[in-house]
Protein backbone atom coordinates (compact mmCIF):
# COMPACT_ATOMS: atom_id res chain seq x y z
CA UNK A 1 0.00 0.00 0.00
CA UNK A 2 1.15 3.52 -1.13
CA UNK A 3 0.70 6.28 1.00
CA UNK A 4 1.50 10.02 -0.11
CA UNK A 5 1.51 12.65 2.49
CA UNK A 6 2.25 15.64 0.92
CA UNK A 7 5.33 14.94 -1.23
CA UNK A 8 6.51 12.34 0.64
CA UNK A 9 5.79 8.73 -0.43
CA UNK A 10 5.31 6.16 2.33
CA UNK A 11 4.90 2.19 0.69
CA UNK A 12 3.68 -0.19 3.57
CA UNK A 13 4.91 -3.51 2.88
CA UNK A 14 3.46 -5.20 6.23
CA UNK A 15 2.37 -4.81 9.32
CA UNK A 16 4.37 -6.92 11.00
CA UNK A 17 6.75 -4.76 12.97
CA UNK A 18 7.92 -1.16 12.66
CA UNK A 19 10.88 -1.36 9.94
CA UNK A 20 12.75 0.79 7.62
CA UNK A 21 13.97 -0.53 4.94
CA UNK A 22 17.49 0.73 3.58
CA UNK A 23 18.00 -1.89 1.15
CA UNK A 24 15.90 -3.78 -1.02
CA UNK A 25 16.61 -6.51 -3.22
CA UNK A 26 15.63 -8.57 -5.91
CA UNK A 27 16.11 -12.07 -5.23
CA UNK A 28 15.99 -13.34 -9.43
CA UNK A 29 18.48 -10.62 -10.34
CA UNK A 30 20.50 -9.82 -7.15
CA UNK A 31 20.20 -5.95 -7.97
CA UNK A 32 19.37 -3.83 -4.67
CA UNK A 33 17.78 -0.52 -4.64
CA UNK A 34 18.53 1.72 -1.62
CA UNK A 35 16.72 4.33 -0.45
CA UNK A 36 18.22 7.30 1.14
CA UNK A 37 17.01 7.19 4.74
CA UNK A 38 18.27 11.00 6.59
CA UNK A 39 15.43 11.29 8.89
CA UNK A 40 15.45 10.35 12.35
CA UNK A 41 13.42 7.63 13.40
CA UNK A 42 12.57 5.16 15.97
CA UNK A 43 11.49 2.03 13.66
CA UNK A 44 14.25 -1.20 13.60
CA UNK A 45 16.70 -0.45 10.04
CA UNK A 46 16.57 -3.58 7.93
CA UNK A 47 17.23 -4.88 4.32
CA UNK A 48 14.46 -7.15 2.43
CA UNK A 49 14.47 -9.29 -0.18
CA UNK A 50 11.16 -9.24 -2.39
CA UNK A 51 10.92 -8.80 -6.39
CA UNK A 52 7.62 -7.00 -6.43
CA UNK A 53 8.66 -4.43 -3.67
CA UNK A 54 12.18 -3.75 -5.42
CA UNK A 55 9.95 -3.04 -8.87
CA UNK A 56 7.38 -1.03 -7.12
CA UNK A 57 10.57 1.02 -5.03
CA UNK A 58 12.41 1.50 -8.27
CA UNK A 59 9.26 2.87 -10.35
CA UNK A 60 8.76 4.86 -7.30
CA UNK A 61 12.40 6.29 -6.77
CA UNK A 62 12.49 6.89 -10.86
CA UNK A 63 9.37 9.09 -10.56
CA UNK A 64 9.31 10.66 -6.98
CA UNK A 65 13.05 10.39 -6.39
CA UNK A 66 15.05 9.09 -4.01
CA UNK A 67 14.91 10.97 -0.87
CA UNK A 68 11.08 10.95 -1.37
CA UNK A 69 10.46 7.39 -1.17
CA UNK A 70 10.41 5.21 2.12
CA UNK A 71 9.63 1.64 2.29
CA UNK A 72 8.40 0.33 5.72
CA UNK A 73 6.33 -1.88 7.40
CA UNK A 74 4.39 -0.59 10.41
CA UNK A 75 2.16 -2.00 13.14
CA UNK A 76 -0.23 0.34 12.65
CA UNK A 77 -1.89 3.88 10.65
CA UNK A 78 -0.26 5.89 13.64
CA UNK A 79 3.46 4.42 13.54
CA UNK A 80 2.93 4.85 9.86
CA UNK A 81 1.64 8.73 10.10
CA UNK A 82 4.18 9.52 12.44
CA UNK A 83 7.36 8.74 10.53
CA UNK A 84 5.60 10.38 7.24
CA UNK A 85 5.17 13.54 9.17
CA UNK A 86 8.62 13.30 10.57
CA UNK A 87 9.66 13.20 6.94
CA UNK A 88 7.45 15.37 5.81
CA UNK A 89 8.84 18.44 8.12
CA UNK A 90 12.45 17.51 7.27
CA UNK A 91 11.66 18.10 3.68
CA UNK A 92 9.52 20.97 4.45
CA UNK A 93 12.62 22.63 6.26
CA UNK A 94 15.09 22.17 3.53
CA UNK A 95 14.41 23.87 0.67
CA UNK A 96 13.04 27.37 0.56
CA UNK A 97 11.22 28.75 -2.38
CA UNK A 98 11.47 32.24 -3.89
CA UNK A 99 8.79 33.63 -6.30
CA UNK A 100 9.12 32.97 -10.17
CA UNK A 101 8.79 35.90 -13.02
CA UNK A 102 5.56 35.73 -14.20
CA UNK A 103 5.90 33.62 -17.13
CA UNK A 104 3.52 35.34 -19.23
CA UNK A 105 4.62 38.91 -18.25
CA UNK A 106 8.02 37.34 -19.57
CA UNK A 107 7.50 36.31 -22.46
CA UNK A 108 5.42 38.99 -23.76
CA UNK A 109 8.00 41.39 -22.61
CA UNK A 110 10.55 39.21 -24.62
CA UNK A 111 8.60 39.69 -27.40
CA UNK A 112 8.35 43.57 -26.73
CA UNK A 113 11.45 44.19 -26.47
CA UNK A 114 12.23 41.67 -30.04
CA UNK A 115 15.19 40.10 -28.33
CA UNK A 116 16.96 36.88 -29.91
CA UNK A 117 16.37 33.79 -28.04
CA UNK A 118 20.07 33.72 -26.68
CA UNK A 119 19.01 37.37 -25.57
CA UNK A 120 15.42 36.17 -24.18
CA UNK A 121 17.44 32.78 -22.27
CA UNK A 122 19.61 35.70 -20.64
CA UNK A 123 17.04 37.96 -19.91
CA UNK A 124 15.04 35.16 -18.30
CA UNK A 125 17.96 34.58 -15.94
CA UNK A 126 18.43 38.11 -15.28
CA UNK A 127 14.94 38.22 -13.94
CA UNK A 128 15.10 34.80 -11.67
CA UNK A 129 18.25 36.48 -10.11
CA UNK A 130 15.86 39.64 -9.78
CA UNK A 131 13.14 38.09 -7.79
CA UNK A 132 15.69 36.47 -5.20
CA UNK A 133 16.56 40.48 -4.86
CA UNK A 134 13.54 42.24 -5.48
CA UNK A 135 9.97 42.16 -6.72
CA UNK A 136 10.29 40.91 -10.15
CA UNK A 137 6.97 41.37 -11.01
CA UNK A 138 6.73 44.75 -9.59
CA UNK A 139 10.27 45.22 -11.73
CA UNK A 140 8.65 43.96 -14.45
CA UNK A 141 5.71 46.61 -14.54
CA UNK A 142 7.68 49.56 -14.28
CA UNK A 143 10.00 48.73 -17.13
CA UNK A 144 6.24 49.30 -18.94
CA UNK A 145 6.59 53.06 -17.76
CA UNK A 146 9.72 53.49 -18.32
CA UNK A 147 10.85 52.42 -21.55
CA UNK A 148 8.81 52.79 -24.56
CA UNK A 149 7.35 48.74 -25.43
CA UNK A 150 6.83 47.70 -27.61
CA UNK A 151 10.13 48.50 -29.22
CA UNK A 152 10.66 49.36 -33.28
CA UNK A 153 13.62 47.31 -33.88
CA UNK A 154 15.78 44.93 -31.75
CA UNK A 155 18.41 47.36 -31.32
CA UNK A 156 16.42 49.35 -29.00
CA UNK A 157 15.15 46.32 -27.57
CA UNK A 158 19.02 45.48 -26.81
CA UNK A 159 19.78 48.89 -25.23
CA UNK A 160 16.75 48.43 -23.31
CA UNK A 161 18.11 45.03 -22.36
CA UNK A 162 21.60 46.37 -21.36
CA UNK A 163 20.14 49.20 -19.10
CA UNK A 164 17.83 46.80 -17.22
CA UNK A 165 20.64 43.80 -16.66
CA UNK A 166 23.10 47.11 -15.64
CA UNK A 167 20.46 48.61 -13.14
CA UNK A 168 19.95 45.00 -11.34
CA UNK A 169 23.73 44.07 -11.41
CA UNK A 170 25.14 47.43 -9.85
CA UNK B 1 10.30 23.09 18.15
CA UNK B 2 10.61 24.46 14.83
CA UNK B 3 10.81 21.80 11.95
CA UNK B 4 14.37 23.83 11.10
CA UNK B 5 16.14 22.28 14.05
CA UNK B 6 18.34 19.18 13.35
CA UNK B 7 15.97 16.95 15.47
CA UNK B 8 14.22 16.03 12.49
CA UNK B 9 17.26 15.01 11.05
CA UNK B 10 19.45 11.60 11.45
CA UNK B 11 23.23 12.33 12.26
CA UNK B 12 26.05 12.82 9.97
CA UNK B 13 26.83 9.29 8.78
CA UNK B 14 24.32 7.36 10.49
CA UNK B 15 24.41 5.24 7.68
CA UNK B 16 27.62 4.05 6.04
CA UNK B 17 27.50 1.89 2.44
CA UNK B 18 30.39 -0.45 2.21
CA UNK B 19 31.49 -1.28 -1.29
CA UNK B 20 32.09 -5.57 -0.95
CA UNK B 21 35.69 -4.83 -2.26
CA UNK B 22 36.35 -2.18 0.07
CA UNK B 23 35.23 -4.78 3.25
CA UNK B 24 39.04 -6.25 3.90
CA UNK B 25 40.99 -2.73 3.84
CA UNK B 26 42.39 -1.78 6.83
CA UNK B 27 41.15 1.70 6.33
CA UNK B 28 37.42 0.46 6.19
CA UNK B 29 38.07 -1.28 9.75
CA UNK B 30 39.36 1.74 10.98
CA UNK B 31 36.67 3.80 10.16
CA UNK B 32 33.94 1.84 10.96
CA UNK B 33 35.78 1.22 14.43
CA UNK B 34 34.37 4.68 14.57
CA UNK B 35 31.05 4.55 14.45
CA UNK B 36 29.70 1.72 16.31
CA UNK B 37 26.17 3.11 16.07
CA UNK B 38 25.88 3.12 12.31
CA UNK B 39 23.82 1.59 10.13
CA UNK B 40 26.30 -1.04 7.84
CA UNK B 41 24.68 -1.38 4.33
CA UNK B 42 26.58 -3.90 1.98
CA UNK B 43 26.59 -2.67 -1.74
CA UNK B 44 28.35 -4.27 -4.88
CA UNK B 45 29.70 -1.39 -6.48
CA UNK B 46 29.50 2.04 -4.95
CA UNK B 47 28.16 3.62 -7.63
CA UNK B 48 24.90 1.66 -7.16
CA UNK B 49 24.37 3.96 -4.36
CA UNK B 50 26.10 6.87 -5.46
CA UNK B 51 25.29 7.56 -9.34
CA UNK B 52 21.41 6.56 -8.39
CA UNK B 53 19.06 9.41 -10.36
CA UNK B 54 16.91 11.65 -8.75
CA UNK B 55 19.09 12.27 -5.60
CA UNK B 56 18.51 15.71 -3.58
CA UNK B 57 21.86 17.17 -2.85
CA UNK B 58 20.04 19.08 -0.53
CA UNK B 59 18.56 16.87 1.47
CA UNK B 60 21.57 14.61 1.69
CA UNK B 61 23.51 17.66 2.71
CA UNK B 62 21.31 17.47 6.22
CA UNK B 63 22.61 13.95 6.55
CA UNK B 64 25.31 12.76 4.68
CA UNK B 65 25.92 8.89 4.49
CA UNK B 66 29.52 7.28 4.31
CA UNK B 67 30.21 5.53 1.40
CA UNK B 68 33.42 3.35 1.70
CA UNK B 69 34.78 1.88 -1.57
CA UNK B 70 37.78 1.38 -3.68
CA UNK B 71 38.99 3.37 -6.50
CA UNK B 72 39.69 1.73 -10.16
CA UNK B 73 41.27 3.20 -13.26
CA UNK B 74 43.20 6.14 -13.27
CA UNK B 75 43.60 7.70 -10.19
CA UNK B 76 45.30 11.06 -10.44
CA UNK B 77 44.34 13.47 -13.17
CA UNK B 78 45.74 16.46 -14.96
CA UNK B 79 44.88 19.83 -13.14
CA UNK B 80 41.45 21.53 -14.68
CA UNK B 81 41.36 24.53 -16.55
CA UNK B 82 38.93 26.59 -14.11
CA UNK B 83 42.14 26.05 -12.07
CA UNK B 84 44.91 27.77 -10.49
CA UNK B 85 48.27 26.03 -11.09
CA UNK B 86 50.58 28.77 -9.26
CA UNK B 87 53.07 28.35 -12.51
CA UNK B 88 53.68 24.54 -11.92
CA UNK B 89 53.74 22.99 -15.29
CA UNK B 90 53.45 19.55 -14.22
CA UNK B 91 49.80 20.44 -12.55
CA UNK B 92 47.83 17.17 -11.42
CA UNK B 93 44.96 16.58 -8.86
CA UNK B 94 43.49 13.30 -7.06
CA UNK B 95 40.57 12.18 -4.76
CA UNK B 96 40.79 10.48 -1.72
CA UNK B 97 37.37 11.58 -0.97
CA UNK B 98 34.45 13.03 -2.87
CA UNK B 99 32.14 15.57 -1.61
CA UNK B 100 32.78 17.58 1.38
CA UNK B 101 30.90 18.07 4.92
CA UNK B 102 30.81 22.07 4.33
CA UNK B 103 27.65 23.44 2.08
CA UNK B 104 29.34 26.32 0.16
CA UNK B 105 26.20 27.72 -2.44
CA UNK B 106 28.78 28.23 -4.86
CA UNK B 107 30.16 24.64 -5.09
CA UNK B 108 30.92 23.12 -8.16
CA UNK B 109 30.44 19.80 -6.54
CA UNK B 110 26.71 20.22 -6.69
CA UNK B 111 27.22 20.21 -10.19
CA UNK B 112 29.55 18.00 -10.94
CA UNK B 113 28.44 14.96 -8.75
CA UNK B 114 24.55 13.70 -8.48
CA UNK B 115 24.91 12.75 -4.69
CA UNK B 116 26.09 14.97 -1.89
CA UNK B 117 26.90 11.43 0.03
CA UNK B 118 30.86 11.31 0.89
CA UNK B 119 32.41 8.46 -0.65
CA UNK B 120 36.28 7.58 1.24
CA UNK B 121 38.41 5.51 -1.30
CA UNK B 122 40.16 3.22 1.31
CA UNK B 123 42.98 2.15 -1.50
CA UNK B 124 45.17 5.03 -0.66
CA UNK B 125 48.47 3.12 -1.53
CA UNK B 126 47.10 2.67 -5.27
CA UNK B 127 47.58 6.21 -5.10
CA UNK B 128 50.40 6.56 -3.72
CA UNK B 129 51.92 4.13 -6.22
CA UNK B 130 50.25 6.12 -8.98
CA UNK B 131 51.65 9.45 -7.47
CA UNK B 132 54.88 7.58 -7.46
CA UNK B 133 54.79 6.69 -11.13
CA UNK B 134 54.59 10.45 -12.21
CA UNK B 135 57.52 11.35 -9.95
CA UNK B 136 59.79 8.58 -11.85
CA UNK B 137 59.04 10.76 -14.83
CA UNK B 138 59.19 14.37 -13.74
CA UNK B 139 58.03 16.39 -10.35
CA UNK B 140 54.23 16.75 -9.29
CA UNK B 141 52.49 19.69 -8.29
CA UNK B 142 49.07 17.67 -7.06
CA UNK B 143 45.99 18.88 -5.43
CA UNK B 144 44.23 16.46 -3.29
CA UNK B 145 41.58 18.69 -1.47
CA UNK B 146 39.96 20.18 -4.47
CA UNK B 147 36.36 17.76 -4.35
CA UNK B 148 36.21 17.81 -0.26
CA UNK B 149 38.03 19.20 2.44
CA UNK B 150 40.39 17.10 3.88
CA UNK B 151 41.22 18.77 7.03
CA UNK B 152 37.57 18.60 7.87
CA UNK B 153 37.58 14.79 7.71
CA UNK B 154 40.82 14.45 9.13
CA UNK B 155 39.31 12.82 12.29
CA UNK B 156 37.49 9.58 10.42
CA UNK B 157 40.51 8.16 8.22
CA UNK B 158 43.50 10.47 8.27
CA UNK B 159 44.66 11.50 4.86
CA UNK B 160 46.31 14.51 6.01
CA UNK B 161 48.79 12.73 7.86
CA UNK B 162 48.99 9.75 5.46
CA UNK B 163 49.92 12.53 2.71
CA UNK B 164 52.49 13.91 5.02
CA UNK B 165 54.25 11.00 5.78
CA UNK B 166 54.46 10.64 1.91
CA UNK B 167 55.65 13.68 0.74
CA UNK B 168 58.55 13.95 3.25
CA UNK B 169 60.58 11.43 1.27
CA UNK B 170 59.51 12.72 -1.83
CA UNK B 171 61.23 16.32 -2.90
CA UNK B 172 60.18 16.34 -6.19
CA UNK B 173 55.92 16.41 -4.76
CA UNK B 174 54.14 19.26 -4.02
CA UNK B 175 50.81 18.99 -2.67
CA UNK B 176 48.19 21.32 -2.22
CA UNK B 177 45.95 20.94 0.62
CA UNK B 178 42.55 23.08 0.00
CA UNK B 179 40.57 23.87 2.86
CA UNK B 180 38.09 25.99 4.89
CA UNK B 181 38.61 23.80 7.96
CA UNK B 182 39.90 25.74 11.48
CA UNK B 183 40.51 21.89 12.84
CA UNK B 184 43.77 22.57 14.56
CA UNK B 185 44.94 19.60 15.73
CA UNK B 186 45.38 18.31 11.90
CA UNK B 187 48.39 20.96 11.57
CA UNK B 188 49.76 20.72 15.34
CA UNK B 189 52.29 17.29 16.16
CA UNK B 190 52.81 16.90 12.14
CA UNK B 191 56.36 17.17 10.59
CA UNK B 192 55.33 19.84 8.33
CA UNK B 193 57.11 19.13 4.94
CA UNK B 194 57.77 22.30 3.15
CA UNK B 195 56.54 20.48 0.15
CA UNK B 196 52.71 20.48 1.61
CA UNK B 197 51.37 23.48 1.02
CA UNK B 198 48.07 24.41 3.31
CA UNK B 199 45.82 26.65 1.36
CA UNK B 200 42.82 28.52 2.96
CA UNK B 201 40.04 29.50 1.46
CA UNK B 202 39.02 32.79 2.99
CA UNK B 203 35.73 34.76 2.39
CA UNK B 204 34.44 37.91 4.12
CA UNK B 205 32.24 37.11 6.56
CA UNK B 206 28.96 38.89 4.78
CA UNK B 207 29.94 36.11 1.94
CA UNK B 208 30.71 33.29 4.79
CA UNK B 209 26.86 34.26 5.84
CA UNK B 210 25.12 34.14 2.99
CA UNK B 211 26.85 30.92 1.06
CA UNK B 212 29.12 29.17 3.15
CA UNK B 213 26.58 26.97 5.37
CA UNK B 214 28.15 24.57 7.73
CA UNK B 215 32.13 26.30 7.86
CA UNK B 216 34.01 27.63 10.05
CA UNK B 217 33.85 31.07 10.82
CA UNK B 218 36.93 33.41 9.28
CA UNK B 219 37.75 34.30 12.20
CA UNK B 220 38.22 30.80 12.73
CA UNK B 221 39.83 30.03 10.08
CA UNK B 222 42.87 33.06 10.41
CA UNK B 223 43.43 31.62 13.46
CA UNK B 224 44.00 28.20 12.12
CA UNK B 225 46.39 29.69 9.61
CA UNK B 226 48.48 31.25 12.25
CA UNK B 227 48.35 27.72 14.13
CA UNK B 228 49.63 25.96 10.90
CA UNK B 229 52.02 28.61 10.61
CA UNK B 230 53.37 28.78 14.17
CA UNK B 231 53.72 25.01 13.75
CA UNK B 232 56.07 25.80 10.59
CA UNK B 233 53.54 24.93 8.11
CA UNK B 234 53.74 26.38 4.06
CA UNK B 235 50.89 28.61 3.75
CA UNK B 236 48.78 29.94 1.04
CA UNK B 237 45.71 32.29 1.51
CA UNK B 238 43.25 31.64 -1.12
CA UNK B 239 41.06 34.57 -2.28
CA UNK B 240 38.93 32.49 -4.51
CA UNK B 241 35.98 32.51 -5.34
CA UNK B 242 35.68 36.24 -5.39
CA UNK B 243 31.73 37.08 -5.28
CA UNK B 244 29.86 39.69 -6.25
CA UNK B 245 27.86 41.29 -3.70
CA UNK B 246 26.01 44.45 -2.97
CA UNK B 247 28.75 46.64 -1.78
CA UNK B 248 31.42 44.40 -2.85
CA UNK B 249 34.41 46.84 -2.48
CA UNK B 250 33.37 48.14 0.99
CA UNK B 251 33.55 44.93 2.49
CA UNK B 252 36.05 43.16 0.53
CA UNK B 253 38.59 46.03 1.36
CA UNK B 254 37.65 45.64 4.99
CA UNK B 255 37.88 41.99 4.65
CA UNK B 256 41.37 42.21 3.57
CA UNK B 257 42.28 44.70 5.67
CA UNK B 258 41.14 42.52 8.71
CA UNK B 259 42.99 39.30 7.24
CA UNK B 260 46.30 41.22 6.73
CA UNK B 261 45.86 42.47 10.48
CA UNK B 262 46.02 38.68 11.81
CA UNK B 263 48.09 36.93 9.23
CA UNK B 264 51.64 38.25 8.65
CA UNK B 265 52.76 38.53 5.02
CA UNK B 266 56.00 37.24 5.69
CA UNK B 267 54.60 34.20 7.06
CA UNK B 268 52.44 32.92 4.08
CA UNK B 269 54.11 31.67 1.08
CA UNK B 270 51.41 33.84 -1.66
CA UNK B 271 48.11 34.13 -1.91
CA UNK B 272 45.53 33.32 -4.87
CA UNK B 273 42.96 35.08 -6.34
CA UNK B 274 39.93 34.47 -8.55
CA UNK B 275 36.46 35.22 -9.35
CA UNK B 276 33.80 32.80 -8.87
CA UNK B 277 33.88 30.87 -12.36
CA UNK B 278 32.14 27.31 -13.24
CA UNK B 279 31.58 25.56 -16.14
CA UNK B 280 28.29 26.07 -17.71
CA UNK B 281 28.01 21.87 -17.72
CA UNK B 282 28.06 22.17 -14.08
CA UNK B 283 26.29 25.34 -13.45
CA UNK B 284 22.72 23.88 -14.90
CA UNK B 285 22.40 20.98 -12.28
CA UNK B 286 23.36 23.26 -9.24
CA UNK B 287 20.70 26.14 -10.78
CA UNK B 288 18.39 23.00 -10.41
CA UNK B 289 19.52 21.77 -7.23
CA UNK B 290 19.66 25.03 -5.80
CA UNK B 291 17.90 28.38 -6.30
CA UNK B 292 20.63 30.99 -4.62
CA UNK B 293 21.73 34.41 -5.28
CA UNK B 294 25.14 33.15 -6.50
CA UNK B 295 23.56 30.41 -8.95
CA UNK B 296 20.71 32.44 -9.95
CA UNK B 297 23.40 35.28 -11.02
CA UNK B 298 23.07 35.70 -14.61
CA UNK B 299 26.43 34.84 -15.89
CA UNK B 300 28.46 34.80 -19.01
CA UNK B 301 29.22 32.02 -20.76
CA UNK B 302 32.79 32.57 -22.38
CA UNK B 303 34.35 29.48 -24.33
CA UNK B 304 32.40 27.18 -21.60
CA UNK B 305 33.45 28.45 -18.49
CA UNK B 306 30.37 30.98 -17.03
CA UNK B 307 31.68 33.75 -14.70
CA UNK B 308 31.16 37.24 -15.03
CA UNK B 309 30.67 39.58 -18.10
CA UNK B 310 34.41 41.55 -18.82
CA UNK B 311 33.33 44.81 -17.29
CA UNK B 312 32.45 43.73 -13.97
CA UNK B 313 35.26 41.14 -14.29
CA UNK B 314 37.83 43.68 -14.93
CA UNK B 315 36.60 45.40 -12.23
CA UNK B 316 36.35 43.20 -9.96
CA UNK B 317 39.55 42.24 -10.15
CA UNK B 318 41.86 45.53 -10.36
CA UNK B 319 39.97 46.15 -7.43
CA UNK B 320 40.72 43.19 -5.59
CA UNK B 321 44.50 43.39 -7.24
CA UNK B 322 45.10 46.86 -5.83
CA UNK B 323 43.76 45.92 -2.37
CA UNK B 324 46.17 43.16 -2.15
CA UNK B 325 48.85 44.98 -3.02
CA UNK B 326 48.54 47.36 0.03
CA UNK B 327 49.29 43.91 2.10
CA UNK B 328 51.75 41.49 -0.14
CA UNK B 329 53.92 41.94 -3.36
CA UNK B 330 52.25 41.44 -6.91
CA UNK B 331 54.70 38.75 -7.42
CA UNK B 332 52.98 37.02 -4.82
CA UNK B 333 49.72 37.36 -5.57
CA UNK B 334 48.68 34.59 -8.13
CA UNK B 335 45.68 36.02 -10.15
CA UNK B 336 43.51 33.16 -12.11
CA UNK B 337 43.64 33.67 -15.98
CA UNK B 338 41.17 32.07 -17.73
CA UNK B 339 43.99 32.79 -20.96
Amino acid sequence: MIKQYGEIFVCIYSDAANIIYNRITDPESGRSCYPDIFVRHGFKEAAVRDGALYAEAVAMQKKYGTSRCFFISAVSEEAADGFARVALAACDSCFKTFPSPDEKELERLCADMALSQTMKTSFRQLMRYCALTADAGEFMRTMRERYALPVSGKNEGKKIYEAVRTEILR
Amino acid sequence: MKPSEPKYFAEHFSHIYVEDEAHNYPMTREILSRFSDSEIIPVTRYKDVFDRPRQSFLLQKQAPALILAVKHGRLIYPGAKVCQSFGNPHFFYTSNIINCVYDCEYCYLQGMYPSANIVFFVNIEDFFNEADALLAEHPVYLCISYDTDLPALEGIAGFVGRWSEFAVSRPDLKIELRTKSAYVPVFKGLSAPKNIIYAWTLSPDAVTDLFEHKTPSLDARLKAVNCAVSSGCTVRLCFDPMIYIRDYKRIYSEFYSKVFAAVNPDDILDVSLGLFRISAEHLKPMRKSRESLVTSYPYTNTGGVCSYDKAKADEMLSFARSELSKYIEPQRIFEFSST
